[in-house]
């Protein structure tokens, strides 16, 4: 095995040493090829597909592929290709697993991914938790699944597990049509905000899709002003609507007034015990249809 | 009819991209790869909740079509720049195009069809209509009872969303980089919801009004950023402006004038008006700075100021002019004004190569600028204005909130892998109108986590969060909202309007504990287990009325197991179980006095979900010479328990298991002819099963006092089966 690499190495030199990285001191020589050699489409943990994303582009003086090729970001690694004393090549002086620490691989990719989406990075809950980049990119690859629309759910999920079960509840949004992404609310980068949400506050997070929603109104729900999530769980809900409980359970853990919203509702309420305008269809909506906001100067019980 | 016509659409539309395809497909030259993807599928019956967002909302055929063009790898390898134009689902409502230059340039065309319910109808003519109007021979009463019977106009509850995002970066100028983003995004369809005529808790009479959706949305963003050695600087403005074509929602009122109601309020002349919601605009600058103050510390700050602003012009107080209005409204619009500004400072730093600091503070403050009045309201366009000290006259609460939040955190790294993270928050919020004034939060949390070995890691934390009101005021809101002459007429023991034993729960003393657990092993490079649970526990000791507790537990198994080349099978549980207890007091309006004292008029309800998600997938590469095979297969079921206890002066009746159960099978087989050609099969069978008594067995005339729209739960077996051809180049 070692013959063989050794093989392999001088041809690599011999083949691509002047062509492209120069063979700076430690620098491996004939990068990006000397590494394809190895790591190609069908080799072992293959690379080539980094020649399909921007990472891979020669042309592009921004690309780590126009300086020092794969090297550019796993330092320089001319021992990986010499040493074998230990029976197999000597790790490259960074790699992206656990072998090399987080704050050393991050800081990699940060040296030219810290402005935009990242300025928040540095402090946020992902990186103080210790997440490396790679642990949810894969540059190598000619998609990155966390960066598109269809597989960017399973990236998340693989640590929020309880979030995957939660988007195939009876109500929630379509994360699991692919029709929306965790990035659509979270940059997971960090932000100024809670919960690593893209916005400020919740319900300015709500407000990007659901505009309808911002008012101000003339009649306002304080809950709803206060924050989405007082009602509607956005993973998913057993519930109509996403609610956090049925109503008009629901309704009454805030609102315990005289006649209908004190009453006891129960099974007398349904088909065919009885019908109580307060637990079928939309239940307390059905008149109170504005829980939303009222614009009318008559809506100041929500009903208009 | 409708279905056969969307049908058409949806093959023409294809038949059109197919065309403006074919063009760069047969241009595409050495510099250009791409793939397509072509076929059809055929759907065995039509549900809404199956079509939800799919697309697949119809029964029949439909046309598959994806594609994707861009600059082959070896021309990006010598270009400085690509280009990626892709299109997916384009045969169906659910279709999405981009195009992509480079970093420099996005554009991105999605839509999406939202179907929310189906199976039901209105009494109205015109279901499409903001001014709904009844059939010329209806038959008025005063509850649905009296009505002769009806016929119902069917209704498809949908909202189609189109959205064009463009997006720009701008890579010189200066050091800087200059990103804009514009989103043009328009809804139409229509969506239900009620409106009532009556005015007292005893006479409303309600119907269902199918209400037309005609929203637009604007939105730039504009960003500018700059990095550097040790700093990071960011800033920008957006601005989103949305417009609602209807301003409000007005229907014929299809009962009988009763008791209570001016008798003009009833059919045939009485109508109903509703204000939909209004245009709004919202801005905001931000900017943030990120510096580096040593190799171990850093600073990052930021900060921002929005403004939202509403000034739609009012609907009258009635829509009907038989009823006498003698004080006009305060102003003619809202001028509603909410300027939120937020400040955050956070201080990271290592201590020892081992030892991380992290300081975080922020200040929000949410200041509602929205003119205070008084308004003499209408109950449900069905009396004459009060002219005397009444319950009708209202001030607006224009809610603000200010909050202050510090948290400081420490993590140590052992040598081992065993990492532990200590952190502790204080959290301040000052209100206005609300029932508690000020609200202080305090959370601890205690994480662990160890690399055990290389193929064993576990990780746990525990955090503990007290919420404590300064102190619970249930009266402050109806003093805020009430005439000083109105609350005088009223027994000081009544000036209330939720009893103020109760406790509205987002505003309540509470004690939170949460927990979460996971590991994950790894015993071969092949496999991989995980293994999760997490708890939520609320407690709300010191209400009496409202939520008493609350609790979420769940718990999570995953396999991964992948044979390179031969299979990969990835498989998950989840059981998640949701509880909660509340209290309630049955309160007369005329003896609430008295009914507090009476124990035979409290109740409790319980709520217990139960629900457990079990999924599985696998693959199994060349299952026969050039064939894939992957099997799917997602069980979703849920049961929801709830049980209402009361006292002796009142009576409750069970309630069956209420719940839903989703099965979802599928098989997909993918046959490669070549590098260049294959074909793929799918067949998938859905089922989806739901008791709700909200829905089940509840017609147009159920309810008395409420004419409804009839719809089902959603029950289905459904089919689909998808032939397309792929063709890479």
């Amino acid at each position: 095995m070692r013959i063989q690499h050794l093989v392999l190495m001088f041809a690599v030199v011999w083949l691509f040493g002047a062509s492209l990285v120069s063979a700076e001191p430690g620098y491996a020589p004939g990068d990006p090829q000397s590494c394809l050699g190895c790591h190609g489409e069908h080799g072992m943990k293959p690379a080539a597909g980094i020649l399909s994303t921007v990472h891979g582009q020669k042309a592009n003086p921004k690309s780590p592929m126009a300086t020092k090729g794969c090297q550019s970001c796993h330092g320089p690694s001319a021992q990986h290709l010499t040493d074998y004393s230990s029976g197999k090549p000597a790790k490259p002086a960074i790699t992206f697993n656990a072998k090399t620490p987080v704050a050393q691989q991050n800081a990699v990719c940060l040296d030219c991914h810290q402005s935009r989406e990242r300025t928040h990075w540095l402090g946020s809950p992902h990186e103080f938790a210790g997440v490396s980049c790679a642990g949810c990119h894969s540059v190598h690859t000619p998609r990155d699944k966390v960066m598109h629309k269809n597989t960017q759910v399973d990236v998340c999920v693989d640590c929020h597990k309880e979030k995957r079960a939660q988007m195939h509840k009876r109500s929630a949004h379509p994360l699991a049509e692919g029709e929306m992404t965790c990035t659509d609310c979270h940059n997971p980068h960090g932000t100024r905000g809670e919960s690593l949400l893209v916005a400020d506050f919740v319900n300015e997070n709500c407000f990007q899709c659901h505009a309808e929603k911002r008012g101000p109104f003339l009649w306002e729900h304080a809950p709803v002003r206060e924050s989405c999530t007082n009602c509607h769980q956005p993973h998913g809900s057993v519930h109509e609507s996403m609610l956090v409980a049925r109503g008009p359970w629901l309704c009454q853990q805030c609102h315990m007034a005289s006649f209908h919203p004190s009453t006891a509702y129960s099974g007398s309420g349904i088909p065919p015990a009885g019908a109580a305008q307060q637990m079928l269809d939309k239940n307390c909506m059905n008149c109170h249809t504005q829980v939303h906001g009222s614009n009318h100067p008559s809506g100041a019980r929500l009903t208009r | 009819m409708k279905a056969t016509i969307e049908q058409g659409n949806r093959l023409l539309n294809t038949c059109l991209l197919a065309c403006s395809l074919l063009a760069p497909v047969a241009m595409a030259g050495e510099g250009v790869a791409g793939k397509l993807n072509i076929g059809l599928g055929y759907v065995t019956d039509e549900a809404f909740k199956f079509g939800e967002y799919n697309g697949l909302d119809n029964q029949g055929l439909y046309p598959i079509l994806d594609f994707s063009l861009q600059s082959a790898a070896n021309s990006r390898w010598s270009d400085a720049d690509y280009w990626e134009l892709s299109g997916n689902d384009l045969g169906l409502n659910s279709r999405e195009l981009s195009f992509q230059w480079g970093q420099r340039f996005t554009a991105e065309y999605d839509e999406i069809t939202h179907q929310r319910s189906s199976g039901g109808g209105s009494v109205f003519v015109d279901n499409d209509s903001s001014d709904l109007r009844l059939p010329a021979n209806w038959t008025a009463a005063t509850s649905t009872a009296g009505m002769a019977p009806f016929t119902l106009n069917e209704l498809d509850e949908s909202i189609k969303r189109s959205r064009l995002q463009l997006g720009y970066q701008l890579p010189a100028f200066g050091d800087w980089d200059l990103d804009f983003t514009f989103r043009h995004e328009v809804r139409e369809g229509n969506r239900v919801r009620y409106g009532i005529i009556g005015n007292t808790g005893g006479n409303p009479r309600a119907v269902a009004l199918p209400s037309p959706v005609d929203f637009t949305e604007n939105a730039l963003t504009v960003t500018a950023s700059r990095a550097g050695e040790g700093f990071s600087l960011q800033g920008g403005y957006r601005l989103s402006l949305f417009e609602n074509d209807h301003a409000a929602q007005s229907w014929d009122n299809p009962y009988a004038a009763i008791g209570g109601w001016d008798p003009a309020a009833g059919h045939p002349s009485g109508r109903g008006s509703i204000a939909l919601e209004p245009d709004n605009r919202y801005q905001q600058v931000f900017t943030s700075l990120y510096y580096r103050l040593s190799k171990s510390a850093s600073v990052h700050g930021s900060a921002s100021y929005a403004r939202m602003e509403q000034d739609e012009r009012f609907l009258p107080y009635t829509i009907n002019p038989a009823l006498a209005v003698t004080t006009p409204r305060p102003r003619d619009s809202l001028e509603g004004q909410i300027d939120i500004s937020r400040v955050g400072l956070t201080y990271q730093h290592r201590l020892t190569p081992r030892l991380s600091l992290r300081v975080n503070g922020a200040y929000e403050d949410r200041d509602n600028k929205t003119p205070r009045d008084l308004y003499i309201y209408i109950g449900g366009d069905s009396q004459d204005q009060d002219v005397a000290a009444s319950s009708r006259a209202r001030f607006n609460r224009p809610y603000s909130d200010t909050r202050t939040e510090v948290d400081a955190a420490l993590r140590y790294r052992w040598q081992t892998g065993t990492e532990l993270a200590l952190s502790q928050s204080l959290q301040r919020v000052d209100r206005d109108y609300s029932e508690i004034s000020r609200m202080e939060e305090a959370v601890s949390k205690l994480a662990l986590s160890r690399r055990q070995s290389d193929s064993l890691q576990w990780r746990a934390s525990y955090a503990l969060e007290r919420r404590d009101p300064s102190s619970y005021r249930g009266e402050r809101s109806y003093y805020a909202s009430h005439t000083d002459a109105y609350i005088a007429s009223t027994p000081e023991a009544e000036r209330f309007e939720n009893h103020p034993l109760l406790r509205k729960y987002y505003l309540a003393e509470r004690d939170r504990q949460k927990a979460l657990a996971g590991l994950t092993w790894t015993p071969s490079a092949n496999v991989q287990w995980g293994l999760s649970y997490h708890s939520t526990r609320d407690d709300y000791d010191k209400s009496e009325l409202g939520l008493l507790q609350a609790r979420t537990q769940g718990l999570n198994v995953d396999l991964s197991v992948i044979e390179e080349e031969r299979f990969s099978w990835n498989s998950f549980f989840s059981v998640e179980r949701i509880e909660s207890e509340q209290a309630g007091h049955s309160f007369r309006g005329f003896a609430v006095t008295a009914d507090i004292g009476d124990p035979g008029r409290a109740w409790e309800h319980d709520s217990e979900d139960s629900v457990k998600t079990l999924g599985s997938d696998l693959t199994l590469f060349r299952l026969w010479p050039k064939v894939d095979m992957t099997l799917s297969y997602l069980l979703s079921y849920a049961v929801s328990e709830l049980e209402t206890r009361t006292g002796s002066s009142l009576s409750a009746e069970a309630i069956s298991p209420q719940g839903d159960k989703l099965i979802r099978l599928s098989a997909k087989f993918d046959y490669e002819h070549s590098s260049q050609l294959g074909v793929s099969v799918r067949i998938a069978h859905e089922s989806y099963e739901v008791d709700n008594f909200s829905y089940d067995g509840v017609t147009a005339d159920t309810m008395a006092n409420v004419i409804a729209l009839g719809r089902s739960s959603g029950d289905y077996s459904i089919n689909w089966l998808a032939l397309s051809f792929r063709y890479r180049f």
